[in-house]
């Protein structure tokens, strides 16, 4: 007890004396800096803040780390089992094989979904099982081996692939890397980069659990299985960190999925829908995403995934508007050049919602704006068309959403065929019959081109969709409609949840800060820690990165 | 629930039947003008002649059409009645001020122009010596449709700082200002050609007068309002064999001019408009001008030719009473006591205006 306390006051004396020393620093720097304007400071202070938070959590780490070193002698195998269970937050997918060797009892752990059971059998519980000799180091016939005392190592090893083998009354651990053999790699067809990683999820939900913990070596990461359905019994992963991630939001979920009492559930769009803040929003709140990157960097943003066994698509809670924006190539080239491609997803995302019904404002209420220039070129392509501008806008639409569709279903070969007719052949036979005039045509397909650019299929999907409504507005009321219908969008934007978080986030609330990885791709080295919204555990994610600038000076 | 739900389906439905886009003005209906004359008869009734702009195989093709009211609308309806869709005049690019209406009341004319949301205000405006339609009545000219041609005509003499730039929005601050009077292009048929003639200058809403170009161009320098090039040409000597060598061409390459009030007492005002501008010199054979000596000669003869030309413009403004100069303006704002007790009207020729023109060559070209 006096013990305890005694390492308490030291702990404290430590910590406030960092906290000092780091005051002064700040200062130090900001005496130093303050000539270079206040964005400067904002960037250190916020840079110092996020290394504080930093250091909190390793401090809190190894405060655990040491409370335990100084208690482990008195662990039975029954609270060491307890220990790895906490230490990898009960995660599901731990496994714990028991067996008896010569009286003793002998407890195997390993994570379900990275390791191969085939050969853990064959290498060490068969050899076990079968061997009489006492020393279990001399039965495993496992390549590489590990002998440590210490449990935390045993759970930093055991999401890498490592087996351990505990034995009773012995202090030993032993660790034995069975790692389960990379499956085949799939590129998700709908979502293709070009630089990056090509790997995609498979339709096995263990399968998937593996991809996500291979790039996420964390015990902190913890997978909840469950099922679903009461004759189905579908099975779904929830997947997240548990350090990170916000256990309000978890809790939230946990409680709506406790509401599904359903015969059957087949895919996560389902499930979206049963659990959704807004069913009739025509804006998706949760991401979809068959790419494993992806996921990964949403968990390590601090939300959640779900996966499902029989479909390759991760379902991501909760997400903002811009998230539908991001793409895993962003992180991957350089930040002018995400940046750029950015703003042209949001522009494009403008253009789809607003360019057909702007055109037909333009043409049927205020052509006194269209430059004299292209009036008249626009008037002599207009002046046999029987319809009037939203009939013809609608046709034109129509006719692209009946391409899509028929084309999505159809083999590829078949699909190119679509193409030609679709494209080619109709599209000029429609305007030489004046159905359709020229410039109605190149909008349809400037409307279209840009839809395809929102890297949700979704978002692309509902903005044309969205399109509709304004196109009515602007047919009825010109550009007052437009204006009109924009404002009834905001509106249902600035209002529309996530999982409860706003889903406009960092435009309303407005963060100026968030901003870096929304509307722009600011370097990595920038984003020095996690959007607030999601009210993560700690926020930092970088420190000062770029440091070493500081010792080339010279140069 | 269901009864909510019918109320909604019947107003939604009951929107789309009603709004009947009233407001709807369809482009493939509307029959663009694309530029209009307007002329005073003898009963002073208007005439209005309007040049319909149509595409026909791809090519632009010109419609002349002519209406007679008592009011702009009233020949606009007019001209309706002559014509296939509805006569839009929105898209509009130059006005055409016949020189009898110009010498009345331009305010009376224009309104309609202000108080329509849709019309064109950023059109240009210009005046005709005699009928605009005549000029209109032209058709093409040169090779180019009638309407382009006077746009393209105007748009390259203000680039090149021989008249204004003006359009039917800067007029209306100018005709509602007391203290300063405007100047508009000024278009003429000289032997069956369209010709720019000059500028035609305003008092209040009135043509009263005009300048030259070479005026115009002198006004527009000494009013700050050089545009991309501005060349002029002065004569320097009289006994030359030949007439050319007499004369010499050149630019203003930069321009800065002052007016300054130097007396402000209602008995007697006094304005100086000191101008000093650097110019390059285009064309001048007798050449020789890397000589220090001849070129502080040129600088004074040029000084002295453009100052003697400067007093004529101010004396040509002063008999017109057009205050182009803004010196009323200038009165109102740094001396209201003086503008309260003065006739502007009548002081305005009297005044004494003194202007000054120092040149400064700075360039000759690629020859030494």
């Amino acid at each position: 007890m006096g013990q305890n306390s005694f390492s308490l006051l030291i702990v404290l004396a430590e910590h406030y004396i960092t906290e000092l020393f780091e005051v002064s620093l700040v200062t130090f720097w900001m005496y130093k800096n303050i000539y270079i304007g206040n964005s400067f400071i904002y960037t250190i202070l916020e840079g110092v803040l996020a290394m504080n938070d930093q250091n909190q959590n390793t401090q809190k780490i190894q405060n655990e780390k040491k409370g335990i070193e100084d208690q482990r002698v008195i662990y039975t195998i029954i609270q060491k089992e307890k220990y790895i269970q906490d230490g990898l937050n009960h995660t599901d997918d731990l496994f714990i094989r028991e067996l008896k060797k010569n009286g003793k009892l002998i407890k195997i752990f390993f994570l379900d979904s990275l390791t191969d059971k085939t050969s853990l059998e064959t290498n060490i519980i068969k050899p076990l099982i079968d061997s009489t000799l006492n020393d279990v180091k001399h039965v495993i016939t496992s390549a590489k081996l590990i002998t440590t005392t210490n449990l935390d190592i045993a759970i930093e090893m055991i999401p890498e692939g490592y087996c351990v083998i505990m034995e009773e009354l012995s202090e030993k651990l032993l660790l034995a890397p069975f790692p389960n053999e990379h499956s085949s790699r799939t590129e998700p067809e709908n979502e293709r980069i070009i630089r990056g990683s090509h790997q995609g999820f498979g339709e096995n939900i263990s399968e998937n659990v593996q991809f996500i913990r291979e790039r996420i070596s964390s015990s902190k990461l913890t997978i909840t299985l469950s099922k679903i359905g009461e004759t189905s019994k579908s099975k779904y992963a929830l997947i997240y960190l548990s350090d990170i991630t916000d256990p309000e939001i978890l809790k939230k979920i946990e409680n709506r999925i406790s509401y599904i009492q359903t015969d059957s559930i087949q895919a996560p769009g389902a499930f979206e829908e049963l659990i959704e803040d807004h069913t009739y929003s025509p804006f998706p709140q949760f991401l979809n995403t068959e790419r494993v990157d992806r996921v990964v960097s949403n968990l390590m943003e601090g939300r959640v995934a779900l996966v499902m066994d029989g479909s390759p698509t991760a379902l991501i809670f909760p997400v903002t508007f811009f998230s539908f924006f991001q793409t895993a190539e962003d992180y991957n080239s350089r930040t002018t050049i995400s940046s750029f491609f950015r703003i042209i997803r949001i522009f494009c995302f403008i253009i789809t919602v607003c360019l057909p019904a702007f055109y037909i404002a333009l043409i049927s209420f205020n052509y006194e704006i269209i430059p004299v220039e292209i009036v008249f070129s626009i008037k002599s392509s207009l002046e046999f068309v029987p319809f009037p501008p939203l009939i013809e806008a609608a046709i034109m639409q129509l006719t692209l959403e009946l391409l899509r569709e028929a084309a999505i279903r159809l083999p590829n070969p078949i699909s190119q065929t679509i193409g030609i007719v679709g494209g080619l052949v109709m599209g000029t036979a429609v305007v030489e019959a004046n159905f359709v005039s020229n410039t109605m045509v190149i909008v349809v397909a400037i409307t279209a081109i840009s839809s395809f650019v929102i890297p949700s299929n979704e978002l692309s999907t509902s903005c044309r969709i969205l399109g509709f409504p304004l196109m009515i507005g602007a047919a009825l009321f010109g550009v007052f409609g437009i204006v009109i219908g924009l404002t009834i969008i905001l509106i249902h934007m600035c209002k529309l949840k996530s999982l409860s978080l706003p889903y406009l986030y960092p435009l309303a609330p407005f963060d100026f800060s968030a901003l870096k990885d929304t509307l722009i791709r600011a370097p990595v080295w920038l984003m020095k820690v996690r959007p607030k919204d999601l009210n993560t555990q700690y926020r930092w994610k970088t420190s000062n990165a770029r440091g070493w600038r500081k010792d080339e000076k010279s140069d | 629930m269901v009864r909510k739900c019918t109320v909604w389906v019947i107003v939604v439905v009951i929107v789309f039947f009603l709004a009947g886009c009233w407001d709807q003005r369809l482009l493939k209906e509307g029959r663009l003008v694309y530029a209009s004359a307007f002329d005073l008869q003898q009963d002073e009734k208007i005439k209005t002649t309007a040049i319909v702009q149509d595409m026909k195989n791809g090519i632009p093709t010109n419609v002349l059409i002519q209406g007679e009211g008592n009011t702009i609308r009233e020949t606009r309806m007019d001209m309706d009645n002559k014509l296939s869709g509805d006569f839009d005049p929105s898209k509009n690019r130059i006005f055409l001020l016949g020189e009898e209406l110009a010498q009345k009341d331009i305010y009376q004319f224009l309104d309609i122009f202000y108080r329509d949301p849709s019309s064109s205000i950023s059109a240009n405006i210009v005046v005709t010596e005699g009928n605009g339609e005549d000029i209109l009545e032209k058709m093409t000219q040169k090779n180019t449709l009638i309407a382009e041609f006077l746009i393209e005509l105007l748009s390259s003499a203000e680039n090149s700082t021989l008249v204004p730039k003006q359009d039917v929005q800067s007029i209306w601050t100018n005709m509602l200002d007391p203290g300063k009077d405007f100047a508009l292009p000024l278009i003429s048929l000289k032997d069956d050609e369209v010709v720019l003639a000059g500028t035609g200058l305003f008092h209040k809403h009135a043509l009263v007068g005009s300048l030259t170009l070479e005026e115009s161009t002198l006004f527009l320098i000494m009013s700050n309002q050089k545009k991309k090039v501005a060349r002029f040409v002065s004569k320097i000597s009289e006994e030359k064999e030949m007439r050319i060598q007499n004369y010499i061409s050149y630019n203003f390459s930069k321009v800065n001019s002052k007016l300054k009030v130097l007396s402000a007492s209602p008995e007697n005002i006094e304005v100086e408009i000191k101008a000093k501008v650097d110019i390059t010199i285009l064309e001048f054979p007798e050449d020789k001008l890397s000589n220090e000596e001849k070129i502080q000669k040129l600088n004074s003869l040029i000084s002295k030719d453009l100052t003697a030309k400067a007093e004529k413009l101010v004396k040509k403004l002063q008999a017109s009473n057009s205050d182009l100069f803004g010196i009323g303006r200038e009165l109102i704002a740094y001396h209201p006591k003086t503008w309260e007790q003065i006739e502007w009207e009548e002081e305005y020729p009297n005044i004494t205006i003194t202007p000054e023109i120092e040149v400064d060559i700075v360039g000759h070209g690629i020859i030494n």
